[in-house]
Parts: C-alpha cells; structure tokens; sequence
C-alpha cells in the first residue's frame, strides 16, 4: 500500500496536536453478499451493507509526544489498529490517545468493529487536518481488521469486497429507502472473522450477477420493492452456506403481512422486515408483524428508516 | 455508473444480446451469435481453474454455431482447436473456422449403430486418445453451459426489472434452462415457453429429418432441464422461415431461421397476455442463411414459403397429437418421462 499520492502542504507544528473527532454508523446486515466479477475477469467476495444510523460509533484522538497509541476501552483492540494505520498512512510518527463510545451492540452482525476503526481512522485524519477518501479509509479498515463492511462511503450504495478494501462497483447513488423491523434472533455472539467463507458454486455466482443488475435498476429507480427482491434472494441463496435460524419464520412472516421482502446480516444474528415507507398500510403491517414475531417468541424488536440523503443526516 | 469503457477483447464485446423493445410489451434479446457466450465461459472458466492448461488442444463435436464461438475465443486464448464434424456443415462457416486457425474434421461414414452422431463421437473419442493433454468444452452436458446465460438474466433485469414470459428456442437447453434459472431467483412468477419442432426427440416426439435446424436435437441433451418449461410450442421449417422473413421486414432484423420461430410465438404469447412483459432470445443473424432462408426460390423449391403467417397455434392435447405446422401444448414443469406417460 503506498502513502496518499498527493501529499498536502504541512501545517505548523502548533496546530498538529489538536485533537480530533470521527463519527461512523452501524449496518443492519447486506442486501447483497456473495461473489462477484471484477472488471479483469476476476471473482471477489464482495457485500452491499443496510445502512442502521441508529447507532454509531463516535472516536475522538488526541495525539502526544511518545509513539505509542492508548485506545480507551482497552478491548478496542481493532480501533487502535485502525488508529496507528490512519498515523502510518498520514506520514505521522507520534501515538497519542484514542476512545471509542459507541452504542452499537457487538458481535451481532452490527459492523461494531468497522464503525469503530472508521471513526477511529477519521478522528486520526480531523487531528492531523488532512482530509482522506473512503476508498482510503476502506483499504486502511481491511489493513486493520482483515474484513471490513461497506459503512465508509455514506450515501453512496457501493459493492464492496470486503476482504481486499476494494470497491467493485459505484452504483451511483444511494441505496433507495427502506423501512425496517429489525430483530435479533439470539444465540451466541459472533466473530465475523470466524466465518468460513462460504463456497459458492458455479450457478450460485450467477444467480448473485444476475441479482447485481436487479440492484443496479432498483438504485437507478429508487425502488424499495426491487431492493427489498435483491436483499431476500441474497437471504435464500446464502441460507445454505450460512443458515439463519429464523429464515423460515421471517418468510412466513413476510409473506403473511405484505412486507417486500426481508434482509439478513449474513454472518451475524440480526435480520430485518422490509416494507415500502411509502405504504399506506405501513404502520398496520409493521404491527402485526411484531405480534407474529411476538407469538413466535420474539420480544424486542425495532423499526428504522434507512437515510434518504445520507447515512449521517 | 453510466461511464462507458472499451471492451477488453471481440468475445467480451460481441457476447451479450441487445435488449429491443419491437412493441408494447414484447422485448427481443438480439444476439450476433449466441454461442459466443458460453464458448467463452466455459474456456475462461477452465482456464481460471486450471483445466484448461497452455498446450492442450480443445475437442468438440459441432458442425453449429457453438464451433465458430470455441474457434473465436480458441485463437484468442492461444489453444490449438479440433472440431468433429458431418460433411453438411456450411462452406461459409467452415472457411471461417479454418481462417481462425481450427482444424475442422468431417465424419463422413457412419456407424454401424448410432449413425453420424455415433461415428463423430467415437472420432472424438480417439482424438481424446491420441493427443496428450485435451479439453472438452461440451456444450451439451457441461453445466457451465447454462452458467454462462447469469449474465443475460443480469441484462434483463437490469434493463426490464422483471420479466413475466421468456420465450426462446431450444437446442441444447443451455440459453433458455440457464437464463431462466437465474430470472427466477429475482422473477419467481416467470413463465418459460420453449420452442422445439417436429422429429426432434427434445420434448418426447420421434427422431426424424429435419429441414429446420438450429432448435431441436436427435438426442437428448443433459443440460435441457425440462422441469424449466411451462409451455411448448413445435414450429415447422416452413412457419419458421416465413417468420424470419416477416421478422426482418417488421423490424428491420436480420436474424436466423430459430430467431424467426421464437418471434413469431412470442408475438403470440404478448398479444395473448398484455400486462406481461415477455422476452424473446435471438440466438443469431441472418447472413449465414442468405442463400437458403433469405432466398424465395430456395423456399418455394422446398414448399417453405407460406403465403400467410398462421396468427394462432394449434392446441396439442397430447404428444401423440403433435404432427405439424405450429402447435402448442401445456408443459407444466413435468420432467420428460413425466410428459411421455400422460
């Protein structure tokens, strides 16, 4: 990896040791994960991620004197990585002290740990004044924690590899806006890192093409129906290599109250209703849902609105 | 993204269709020459895995289209090419393949049993034999076939969103079973209406001469998947050729003989059901068929210019009942043996 290739003009000392601030938001799970062609032919795993701003990791970043970076909660262990990536990469040989708050859950499939080194990285970049692409702070983030989600390019829906930090494709705008009822589905907290990836065959490649042109028109569009399609057959086809427990009961779910579809977070426990925010009956729907899910044993639950113009707003 | 680049090489350039809008709501998917796709994707996929390895030589047994697609990404790719053919293959075509450097290999004495196709296959056998390292593309069991056709269902939906009928002609079952595989992930309500015609054992009819060829087979493919089909329609050479000539006088395309049929039920299937979007594949263009479709004396010498089209098919209730012309029959997603016991 190569430092940015055009360098800005060094500020004075004196304003190089003031901190800095960086807010990045969760992801609900993807609407798309599987396994894509590149430009050269290649195949990449790659994700396109549901935006949750929610909840959102804040960091802040101070530098010092000394050459070592300090991360408070000390088990932020991937933040301070991405921290000292973000120093590395900006030429800046100094530590200093980075915390994290953040009120996304971990281990559920939430991106915790993306939205915590994006933050981190962006805190690094507001203290040293220098702005920084998310294409950067993308390759910085895989740098740091191996496998990284798509949170880092803000309105922009993109298919993310999220193994090489690479976007393989710009959709050219954001992803259209969904209401969601989300729910987690229990069981043990998951390290995403501790997922094989999955072992696509040959059909199943070309079904997730054949679904990357599906979200090109829904992008291009602005259709929830048609994102809400891309998101459940991404669900369906992954079920055989990363089985969801309440697959079954999501589709029943869906399909008994007239929602679009539903989406998964692939490697974690969170998935989510999918309705139009355009639905006359949306409240009605989002209702019965939540006592379908109720007499299924499913307690808590929760409704969000992906953004509209931008994940921070 | 809308910024358009130069294509990396002529296969990747020329394999996908367009997508036309020649009325309402029927659309064509209009192919310069349809193998191209799956003759790139198989020999790309073998080369990415390391099956198809530099210095072997690649094998088949096609005297169609599927040959000229193998000869153009063959020379591309830098692997020697040897085709087993029958001594009808075209002079046009192949003085094409052995301008792009295959050497073609006509079977002129059948065998015993099994005739041509039999004595082509054990050509091919032998050919598998003596050469030391080859690889078989075979584009009637390799399932890679049907793979190929993810990136028309990418096109289709990316251009229409969904689609309600597709309708095309059958040979190999690679473009039709493939292509609606992959609609059907995103299009659970699409309805598949295959094209065959008559003596072609596909669909479950008895083996026999064929004026018609292109859609059709004298054996039974692995990759026809008949579990895809809704809908059959036979089509006869004259239905078909006549189409072909309307087709390009309607819409100003110059298309084949199986484009022809596939149109002309597809105008049928759109007039029948107009809230539906239907599409049609046009597997390839019209020059090859110059002096044979395109000529009227060539027709009339074989009694295969119609003075009118039919404008509606004939109901088969069973297979025994299929005979000729243009008919039609309910398909249901059986398997073949399924369709043959009814």
């Amino acid at each position: 990896m190569s430092s940015p290739s055009s360098q800005q003009q060094t500020l004075p000392n004196s304003q190089r040791h003031e901190g800095g601030k960086g807010t990045a938001i969760a992801h609900h799970g993807e609407v798309l994960q599987g396994v894509f062609e590149t430009a050269h032919g290649t195949l990449l795993r790659a994700v396109v991620s549901l935006p949750y701003p929610r909840v959102r990791s804040c960091a802040a970043f101070w530098p010092s004197g000394g050459d070592l970076v300090e991360v408070q909660p000390s088990w932020k262990t991937k933040a301070r990585a991405g921290c000292v990536a973000a120093l590395e990469w900006f030429g800046e040989a100094r530590g200093g002290l980075l915390v994290v708050d953040s009120d996304i859950p971990v281990e559920r499939g939430l991106g915790s740990s993306t939205a915590d080194v994006v933050s981190a990285i962006e805190a690094v970049a507001q203290s040293v004044k220098r702005a920084i692409s998310p294409e950067d702070v993308a390759r910085l983030a895989v740098r740091a924690e191996r496998a990284s989600d798509g949170i880092m390019f803000g309105d922009r829906a993109v298919l993310y590899a999220n193994r090489s930090g690479a976007v393989l494709e710009d959709l050219g705008g954001p992803l259209p806006q969904l209401e969601v009822l989300g729910f987690d589905i229990g069981g043990d907290g998951v390290n995403t890192l501790a997922f094989e990836p999955a072992r696509y065959l040959p059909w199943e490649v070309g079904a997730f093409r054949a679904l990357r042109g599906l979200l090109r028109r829904a992008v291009a569009l602005r259709s929830a129906p048609l994102l809400a399609q891309v998101a459940t057959a991404s669900a369906r086809i992954n079920q055989r290599h990363l089985p969801n427990a309440a697959l079954t009961l999501v589709e029943r779910s869906s399909q008994a109250v007239g929602a679009l579809g539903y989406q998964v977070a692939h490697s974690g426990k969170v998935v989510g209703l999918l309705f139009d925010p355009a639905d006359p009956h949306l409240d009605l729907r989002a209702a019965q849902a939540r006592s379908q899910l109720s007499a299924a044993g499913v307690q808590t639950t929760w409704r969000f609105r992906t953004p509209q113009d931008g994940p921070q707003g | 993204m809308s910024l358009r680049s130069a294509y990396p090489d002529v296969p990747r350039a020329r394999e996908l269709p367009r997508v036309v809008r020649l009325e309402g709501n029927l659309y064509a998917a209009c192919f310069d020459l349809m193998k191209l796709l799956p003759a790139r994707f198989i020999i790309d996929e073998a080369i990415r895995e390391g099956r198809l390895e530099p210095g072997a030589t690649i094998v088949e047994s096609t005297s169609g289209t599927f040959g000229l697609g193998l000869a153009m990404v063959a020379a591309l790719r830098g692997y020697p090419l040897v085709l087993v053919s029958d001594p009808v293959v075209d002079v046009g075509l192949r003085r094409r393949l052995e301008d792009l450097g295959a050497t073609v290999e006509i079977v002129t004495e059948p065998a015993p049993v099994g005739g041509i196709q039999r004595a082509r296959l054990d050509r091919l056998q032998q050919l598998r034999e003596r050469l030391p390292r080859t690889f078989l593309p075979g584009q009637y069991d390799n399932p890679l076939n049907p793979t190929a056709y993810a990136a028309v269902a990418e096109l289709l939906l990316e251009c229409l969103g969904s689609v309600d009928y597709l309708v095309g002609s059958v040979g190999s079952g690679g473009s039709m079973c493939g292509t609606s595989s992959f609609l059907r992930v995103a299009s659970a309500q699409l309805r598949v209406v295959g094209i065959d015609t008559h003596a072609s054992v596909l669909f479950g009819l008895p083996d026999g001469p064929r004026l018609l060829r292109g859609l059709g087979n004298s054996l039974l493919p692995a990759n026809l998947d008949h579990t895809a089909f809704d809908e059959i329609h036979w089509v006869g050479a004259a239905e078909a050729f006549t189409a072909t000539r309307r087709l390009h006088r309607a819409h100003a395309l110059y298309m084949g003989p199986t484009s022809g049929a596939a149109w002309m039920v597809a105008r049928w299937v759109a007039a029948r059901e107009p809230d539906a979007n239907v599409v049609v594949l046009m597997p390839d263009e019209g020059h090859r068929y110059q002096s044979t479709v395109g000529d009227d004396q060539w027709l009339r010498a074989r009694g295969a210019l119609l003075p009118v089209l039919p404008s509606d098919p004939r109901d088969a209730t069973s297979l025994a009942d299929v005979n000729g012309g243009w008919e039609r029959m309910a398909w249901h997603r059986r398997t073949l043996a399924e369709a043959l016991r009814s």
